[in-house]
Parts: C-alpha cells; structure tokens; sequence
C-alpha cells in the first residue's frame, strides 16, 4: 500500500484516534488517504497549535498525541510546540511533509531541514528516505516517546515516500525499543535516610504525573507524616485540598512550602529535576540530605546535596520504599507544625475590592468548578495566579506550560484536552498578550465544536514583563503596554463563539457560571487591576530566602 | 581535554544527534574519529568545556540507537584510512583503555 495509507493505518494499529494538524503541498497525499480512515482530524489554524493540541491530548490522557504540518513553513512553524513537549517530558508524534527525495537539499518550494530543526527538541526522529522506513519509523517512534522520559518524536515524510509502496509484510512488524535504564540498588539506603529523617519534605514533579504515581504519592506521605510540596508540572499529583498538601514550591511558590523546603532534614524529590523556576539556588539547610527519585538519568542525582539516587520509574521505586518504610509513623511535632503552617498560608486580600484581582478568578473557579473538570493556563502572571491559588482535584487536572514557558499554550491544549475529556468542563486562564498569540484556534472550537470556556486575565499589559521592569529595573516600563487591545468578546463572536465582558467584581460568578454551562466556546474577558503583581515571589538565581513577600499573612506573624 | 567513546547503531542521524547534545550542554567538540565498525558507528571525540562527567554520559546513553558511551582514560591512537571506491569505509584501529586492552 502507498506510504500515506500505510501511515494512517500505522497510527490507527498503535490506538491513536485523533490527529491534530492542518495540510499543505507536501502532505496532500496524507489528506487524500484520510478520507478513508477512521481517524479524526483536527482542522487547525496554525501548526503551532496542531502541536499544542496533541501536547494537551497527551497531558489530559497520558496517551501519546498526533500532530501533522507540511514542510518549510509548516514544519517550523510546529517547533515551538514540539519544543514545548520536549521540555516537559510529553508524548508526541510530530509529523511533517518534505520535499520529494530529489529535491532535498536543492532548496525546492517549502523546502526546509525539519529533519535537523526537530533534532535538537525531540527524543528521536526519522527522515524516510525509502517507503520501507516507514512502519518502524511510526512504531518504533510511538515507543521511544512513551518509553522511559517521555517526549516527542518527529517523522519527517518526503511526498515520494507518501506516494511509493510500503510492502504490506513490513506492515506488521515488531519493533523494540530497548528498556529504559533502572537502578534501584540504592532503595536500602533510601529507606534508610527516610526512616531517619526527623523533617521530612517530599517535593513532586511532573515524572510522577507521567508514571501515574498518584496514590503511591499519598501513602508515602501519610506513613511518613512528610509534607507535599509540587512543582508547577507535579501540581496535578495530589489533591490540593489532602491535609499534607502544602501547594506550589518555587518562584512564585507558597510561603508555607518555602519555609518547609528551608527546614527540612531530608528532601525527597521525586520525577523533578531541580529547574531553577521550583529550586533557585537549591538552598536547603546545610544538614539537609536529598533522596532523588527520577527516570532519567541524566537528572537523577543533579543536586550536589544528593544523598541517595534511585534510577527508575516513580510508582515502581515509591512502592518499594513504601513497603520498606512499614507502617505509618503517626503524627510528629513537624507534621503538626506543617499543619498550622499550612493552615496559616493565606493571602491577606479583599477581593471584593475593585478593580477585580485576578486573585478573585481563581478564587470563583475554585468555588464553581466540578472535580472533573479541566484547567490549561497560558504563561506569565495568569499562570502563576493559577498554579499559586488554584486548588486542583484530581490528577492531571492542571495542565500547563512549564519549562519552554510558552505564551499561548493554553488555548489550544484546552482544546486537545477537551478532544480527549468532550464531556468534562475545561478551562483556560488567559492572559491578555498570550491569548493574542492563538486567538485564531476559536476557528477550530467553533468548527470541531469544542465548547471550552477561556477567562481572560485583562489587565493591558505583559504583566510578568511589567512586574520585573516595577521590581527590578526601577518601573522602566518598556514594550509591555498592550495599548489597543481588541474586543475580545466580538473577536469570539466574529468566530462564532460567545462572550462577555465583565469590569466590577459582583458580575465575575454569573459570567463565569454561563461559561462553564455554555455548547459552545466561551470567552469571559475579564478587567483585572494592572497594578497586582504575583507574589509572593524570588527573584531570579537568588536563593530561597530573599523572597519578596505579598500582601500575605506571614508578615505580621509569630513564624 | 577528555576523550568520550560512543558506540552506536548505525542510523540516520546518529553522529548529529549526538554533537547537537554536547552542544546543547556547552561542551565544545575539539576533535573527533568517527567511524563503521562491524555494523556499528564508532564515535571517539574530544571534549573540551565539561562542566559534569557523570551527567554527560547518562545523556549520551540516553540518545535512542547509543549503545554505549565511555571515557577513555588511556592514550588513544586512532587511525583514519578512508578508501573513496568502497564508500565511506573506515578504520579505527588502535585503542586502549587504562587497563591496556583494546576497546574495540
């Protein structure tokens, strides 16, 4: 069969059932043969999102996502996508038109290296040069991005490859992947350290989200009484509300997690890999030990202080350390000072207060949505709102962009998400400038009817630029204004969709609450006061303690 | 300078795949032997600016189609004999490791 059927039929063999992208020259064949195939496709507006949507697939599902462009334009227009895949370990399966094989390399129309564009920001990736490639591409590529550290995987797919002969035998090889390196030798030792431990803090990374570690999570901290903190991509691991849930750690982290991370006597971080966002300077008490439990590694063991280092999936290493530690320890004098920690950790702000603080959106979406339903956020100050104050449920309820750090992320992998989940609600927490970078994929919610609702934190500026120009560079504002804005509400209902604008603080709820009930997509644009900075917060390489507090308790207090 | 050896299987891309990482962590690529070797691609190079070892060869190891990735401790002596009508036909014939036995 020819190489575009045999690559529909490939990914339909390997369970995907949606694939995310829009057509050009080089992939007419694919688009041709997709009239005959079973799966869905996901008309997009640009390859960007294409990316975005099958990245949110992936995170909402734990299933690898599918994403198609054409070549030059198209595949370089999904880098940034895959990029942001990449950075945060999902699953992907990138694929790109090319060029005919003669053509290669002779700067034909939309002729562009995607084969080494994607290199740097993929796991793997394959240029077929013969039809025959083809199935061990598809196969063998769906197995690296789920194997191990998850991450995308790129076919770049010459139009004569489409076009040519896949030997039908090929079609139903096995193709192996070798297995991921593991090293538990250590878990003893590890054991050993916890069971010793006076203060312990257990910090969780998105690895754990990957792994599925959820329970494994709980039942560890509840036999070591050990408090739960969560990077920005392990947020969704723990129900935020467990009582040994301290929240966000990191730059714009809770204060109580921030306390907690300078006390403890052995940090045990799990599927995390130390970033400079959740660890700043890594600046525990001098005495504090780590034990790192990572999948890759290349990251297990990256901070100095490591005292333990456990190679292997999280799940598998946390249920030998559970059954090793034994039953649970019963409260200690530090989990009973994490609780009142943890329960004096609020923001001091009156959020009836107007202009409406983008503090109070999320305090409403706490309040309004169902446990099932599913929050994106773009990057800059909206995420950080989100990832601080909003009080996630359920796993990989929060979905978000958190190395690459990518301004309209959101929109469009609410979209992915909401392919995968049609019947829960999804949300995503906008920010006036990003939503501005993906405003045109309300073309596809509309067409693919894919009611999400989008809040829009509208405060006319680039507001994390903004607040580092107000903090650090003595207010030198300079290109964060974001003068004429648009209406957003008639750009949504230009697409079909539906909107409302909201200015004062009594009419947020009602807005909201028609969002979440609405058939179609939803825009809520909400003003927000632009002088509201994210804080409490630490400023960029400088260590835990040279935090910038906010209008939160902690200040006037007995801590 | 270090010496890293890199053995891997002979696909596309390989060699690229494995200098875009070394780049990508700040280590300069000084020199470099690359070679076929009974089906398998033999990468010996020279690094310069290496900022951790430990973590450079769990890197390595991790790019799919690595079988392996190595110090070289001793000297080393590559010798590159390239013969144009057999196509890209190579040579790495002498190596030690620091215990004086060849490598490969």
């Amino acid at each position: 069969m020819r190489g575009s059927k045999a690559l529909l039929e490939l990914l339909e063999q390997q369970g995907v059932d949606v694939m995310f992208g829009i057509p050009g020259g080089t992939t007419m064949p694919i688009y041709d043969d997709l009239l005959d195939s079973n799966l869905r496709h996901v008309l997009v507006r640009h390859e960007q999102c294409a990316a975005h949507m099958a990245d949110g697939y992936a995170r909402a599902t734990g299933r690898i996502g599918v994403c198609c462009s054409t070549s030059g334009p198209g595949a370089t227009n999904m880098v940034t996508g895959v990029a942001t895949a990449f950075v945060d370990s999902s699953p992907l399966l990138a694929i790109t038109g090319q060029v005919n094989t003669p053509a290669i390399g002779n700067q034909a129309f939309q002729e562009g290296d995607s084969f080494s564009l994607m290199m740097p920001v993929t796991k793997h990736n394959y240029r077929i040069l013969d039809p025959k490639d083809l199935p061990e591409a598809v196969v063998r590529g769906m197995a690296i991005a789920t194997n191990g550290r998850y991450g995308p995987v790129h076919i770049d797919l010459p139009m004569d490859a489409m076009t040519g002969d896949v030997p039908d035998e090929m079609m139903g090889y096995k193709y192996s992947v070798d297995p991921h390196p593991e090293d538990l030798s250590a878990l003893p030792e590890a054991i050993k350290v916890l069971k010793s431990a006076e203060r312990p803090l257990i910090m969780v990374g998105g690895g754990c989200v990957w792994a599925g570690a959820h329970q494994e999570i709980l039942r560890l901290a509840e036999t070591l009484m050990a408090p739960i903190t969560t990077t920005l991509m392990g947020k969704s691991v723990v129900p935020e509300t467990h009582p040994l849930a301290l929240g966000l750690i990191g730059m714009h982290g809770r204060e109580c997690t921030r306390r907690a991370y300078m006390e403890c006597d052995v940090l045990l971080a799990v599927g995390t890999r130390f970033s400079d966002r959740s660890t700043g300077k890594n600046d525990l008490s001098e005495t504090a030990k780590i034990v790192h439990v990572d999948i890759d590694p290349g990251e297990a063991g990256k901070s100095p202080k490591t005292e333990v280092r456990l190679v292997g999936d999280a799940k598998k290493a946390l249920n030998a350390i559970i059954q090793g530690l034994g039953a649970s320890r019963g409260d200690t004098p530090w989990s009973k000072r994490m609780a009142e920690m943890r329960a004096f950790c609020d923001c001091d702000i009156d959020i009836m207060d107007p202009p409406i603080k983008p503090q109070k959106i999320i305090h409403e979406l706490n309040e309004l949505i169902p446990e099932n339903a599913m929050v994106t956020t773009e990057v800059g100050q909206n995420q950080m709102w989100a990832a601080h104050l909003f009080k996630v449920k359920s796993p990989r309820q929060f979905i978000s962009s958190g190395g690459f750090g990518t301004m309209g992320f959101g929109f469009p992998a609410a979209l992915g998400v909401k392919v995968a989940y049609p019947d829960r609600p999804v949300v995503d927490i906008a920010g006036d400038g990003s939503i501005q970078m993906v405003i045109q994929e309300f073309a596809t919610a509309v067409s693919e009817d894919l009611p999400v609702m989008v809040v829009i934190m509208n405060n006319g500026w680039l507001g994390m630029v903004k607040q580092w120009q107000k903090l650090f560079k003595d207010k030198r504002y300079s290109g964060t204004q974001l003068k004429d804005n648009p209406d957003f509400v008639k750009l949504a209902e230009g697409y079909g969709a539906e909107g409302v604008r909201v200015e004062r603080p009594s009419e947020l709820r009602e807005a909201l609450q028609r969002g979440l009930k609405s058939d179609v997509p939803f825009l809520v644009d909400v003003i927000t006061d632009p002088e509201e900075d994210v804080l409490p917060m630490v400023p960029a390489g400088k260590g835990a303690d040279h935090v910038i507090q906010g209008r939160c308790k902690w200040k006037s207090s007995k801590w | 300078m270090e010496v890293v050896q890199v053995v891997g299987r002979d696909s596309q891309g390989l060699c690229q795949r494995v200098f875009i990482e070394l780049v990508r962590r700040k280590i300069m690529v000084e020199t470099a032997v690359m070679g076929k070797k009974e089906g398998k691609m033999v990468m010996i190079l020279g690094l310069n600016n290496l900022p951790g070892k430990g973590k450079t060869l769990f890197a390595l190891k991790a790019i799919p189609d690595v079988i392996s990735a190595e110090w070289l401790n001793a000297r080393v002596k590559c010798t590159w004999e390239a013969v144009p009508q057999d196509g890209s036909v190579f040579d790495i014939s002498k190596s030690m490791n620091e215990k004086g036995n060849m490598s490969f």
